[in-house]
């Protein structure tokens, strides 16, 4: 029979269909009180799930670092889809009862920005993009200090030509995903970091022009190569796989970006620009909780161990000399240049 | 059932209405003690879970608004299949027919920035119901003309649609930044709230009138009348002259259209603009939808407001009672598995039961409609047989 077969003999099972229900009700009615806490904080991740090595899984340990350090309470949210973050957000903003709601991923911004103006007194932070609320602190990075690492490294490594993936050339690149002021910063830091560690040092750089073309990022990489670039950063998202490709491909050293893309190119990629989102995240409930919440535009650097470059296959003494760089950007000495403009003067200014 | 039958014995309709929502309720309950069970195993506290489940459906205005707004795609969608499921047709299309529709009106009510308010609602409306109609003609037409199955290029036509709105959307309207996704429509062309505060819209009225403008469609119209017939009995549509062929088509067509209409909804009063990959399945979970419907125009207006129930319950069991998605999924699964299969309860009450047929997908669907257009030669006498013997 059909599973769409009327029922005639109702009356029969109308009786049973109450039970259950009324079974149920009781359930309910001995539901927990809502209970007040302290340190309560919710975060809604980017798309893409847990488990995945990305951002998320940063972030993540971010919220346990916080939870082991000041005993947070914390709620979150996976969704699937950017469209699910503005309902989540309203969702966790409704309880009212959070002490910070934190959004991971620039493309969270248009979602914090909507529902903070909804929810006008409670507190939220965003990270890696720029939100719009006097109830808003969005995290950004000193992207130009990020640069200025990998600069130096890729700098005095370039020199090193008894490395059979170093050429006799001293000239190293860069790949930019877009011609915007966040990725030139970066660059303009590359730039620095490189040539206060090698005046000589020549580098190029070039940009995709989209976030998500590897392709052409591959393609740019491999003319940059053909320049007699032997290590090559790719500041791209994932157009930035294809630079780690050409890498490959040509024998010559790559840097990754945001997180250890190791795995992707064995054995050719140099070091990863990072950023630590779970610092990021820390940096964010600490300030809840020592009652110095700010809203507006918060830049962290490599001082708050949210920006820095992985160890990988970078030989011990130019790690040991990037150390000291590091050292003396986190004292406030050094201050790399935000703009490729403005590269030069620095230069002169930091001899 | 035809409108003569339901005029002579209205005490029995409404009889029978009522006694399959106690059914399906009953169904509900036994699920949610059965997903109870499932909660306890996996050792989470249950009561706190189901607390935070009725919390989220129910436990406040802004929780039964967020309950319909999560129903609405469903109503639109659940109701497009039902249609088709009438029709004698499996449309699990509905996915990507919601998705042509999404992008239309998104992109139809940013060209007609100009016009006022009441004509680009419904210009951008239009645009997606005919653009989910096209979405869902294809597969009409290729039954109609070459015999392809419609389940099988329903839902391969669901990918095309999917990625190629997201094509559209990266190559010729993407809003400046890093998500696919359309400008924002204009205030104007968007639903206006129904509550203030909270994300309910017009939308709901739409639909409540598009259930009745299907329904009518369905009892009263000559097309109607063909539609399930062929359904029913493509023999017997054949023999009284009914071109079936085209019937196909066009149920499908307005099928799709009525899907189109649920991406229409969601941009004009939910997202505010096309977002790629903005739907979590609603195409199919409508498929649930219409069949706890039993593929009834009106029942499909419950049956959405059970999912969207769900799904906002579930949302605020996942985030508050930190139930893992997946086991919230289950949870569903377990509704959709008990409301949809009454033979369960059948049993529970050691009712007797029909064997089943040829217990094929497409023996069910024919079914489907033979139920709604006419007591056929059998269903009567199963019925009465089930009554003589029922406790």
């Amino acid at each position: 029979m059909s599973m769409f077969r009327t029922l005639r003999s109702t009356p029969a099972v109308a009786p049973a269909a109450l039970v259950l229900v009324v079974a149920l009700a009781a359930l309910l009615a001995f539901a927990p009180a809502a209970q007040a806490q302290t340190g309560r904080m919710a975060i809604v991740f980017a798309t893409g799930g847990l488990g995945h090595q990305s951002f998320n899984d940063s972030a993540y340990a971010g919220v346990q670092a916080a939870q082991a350090r000041f005993g947070v309470q914390f709620d979150w949210a996976e969704p699937a889809s950017v469209a699910e973050y503005e309902a989540l957000l309203t969702r966790f903003a409704q309880r009212g009862n959070y002490d910070l709601i934190i959004s991971i991923g620039f493309d969270q911004a248009d979602a914090v920005t909507a529902v903070a103006a909804r929810f006008p007194s409670q507190r939220f932070a965003i990270v890696d993009a720029v939100a719009e609320g006097d109830n808003v602190a969005s995290y950004v990075y000193r992207e130009a200090e990020r640069g200025f690492l990998l600069g130096a490294v890729a700098g005095l490594m370039t020199m090193r030509a008894s490395d059979p993936k170093i050429n006799e050339a001293n000239v190293i690149g860069v790949v930019g995903g877009m011609d915007i002021p966040l990725i030139n910063a970066n660059i303009a830091g590359y730039i620095a970091g490189a040539k206060y560690v090698n005046p000589a040092a020549d580098v190029r750089y070039s940009y995709v022009g989209a976030w998500d073309d590897p392709a052409r990022g591959k393609e740019l990489a491999l003319a940059q190569i053909d320049q007699g670039v032997d290590i090559i950063w790719g500041a791209a998202g994932r157009s930035g796989l294809g630079v780690l490709q050409a890498a490959q491909e040509a024998g010559v050293y790559a840097i990754g970006a945001d997180d250890d893309q190791g795995h992707l190119a064995p054995g050719h990629v140099l070091t990863n620009g990072m950023k630590y989102v779970n610092n990021t995240v820390l940096h964010a409930v600490q300030s809840v909780i020592n009652g110095e919440f700010t809203p507006g535009v918060i830049a962290l650097g490599v001082a708050e161990g949210a920006l820095g470059f992985s160890d990988s296959l970078v030989p011990v003494d130019i790690r040991a000399a990037v150390g000291q760089l590091v050292t003396r950007l986190i004292a406030g000495e050094l201050v790399p240049p935000d703009t490729i403009e403005e590269v030069d003067a620095w230069l002169e200014a930091n001899r | 059932m035809t409108e003569r039958t339901a005029g002579r014995r209205l005490p029995a309709a409404w009889a029978e209405v009522l006694g399959e929502l106690a059914l399906t309720a009953a169904a509900v309950a036994l699920a949610l003690l059965a997903g109870a069970a499932l909660l306890a195993l996996a050792g989470y506290d249950v009561r706190d879970a189901y607390y935070n489940l009725w919390d989220g459906a129910f436990g406040s205005v802004y929780s039964v608004a967020d309950t319909l707004v999560n129903a609405m795609p469903l109503l639109f969608a659940g109701l497009a299949v039902a249609f088709a499921f009438r029709g004698g047709l499996f449309n699990i299309g509905a996915e990507g027919q919601l998705y042509a529709g999404a992008l239309a009106t998104a992109v139809t009510a940013a060209a007609l920035a100009e016009w006022p308010s009441v004509p680009l609602i419904a210009a951008a409306m239009l645009a997606g119901a005919l653009a989910g109609g096209l979405w869902g003609l294809v597969p009409g037409a290729l039954k109609a003309k070459t015999g392809a199955h419609e389940v099988i290029t329903t839902i391969m036509l669901n990918y095309v649609a999917i990625l190629l709105t997201t094509h559209l959307v990266k190559q010729y309207f993407k809003a400046p930044g890093p998500v696919d996704q359309t400008a924002l429509i204009p205030a104007h062309a968007r639903l206006p709230e129904l509550i203030a505060g909270t994300r309910l819209t017009w939308a709901v009225v739409i639909g409540v009138v598009l259930v009745a403008a299907v329904d009518w469609l369905l009892r009263r119209t000559s097309f109607g009348f063909d539609v399930v017939l062929v359904g029913s009995n493509p023999g017997a549509a054949v023999y009284a002259g009914v071109p079936v062929a085209a019937r196909t088509v066009w149920t499908m067509a307005v099928s799709g259209a009525v899907a189109g209409l649920a991406g229409s909804t969601m941009v004009l009063g939910v997202l505010y603009r096309f977002i790629a990959n903005f739907s979590p399945g609603y195409g199919f979970t409508a498929v649930a939808v219409a069949l706890v419907a039993r593929a009834r125009p009106w029942g499909v207006l419950p049956a959405a407001v059970l999912f969207g129930a769900l799904q906002a319950g579930g949302l605020t069991m996942q985030l508050f009672a930190r139930i893992p998605a997946d086991l919230m999924t289950a949870v569903q699964g377990l509704v959709i598995l008990f409301v949809a299969a009454p033979g369960l309860l059948y049993a529970w009450r050691r009712l007797p039961v029909a064997a089943p047929r040829a217990g094929t997908a497409m023996t069910m669907t024919a079914e489907t409609a033979a139920e709604g257009a006419a007591e056929t030669a059998a269903g009567p006498d199963n019925e009465t047989a089930r009554r003589e013997a029922g406790p």
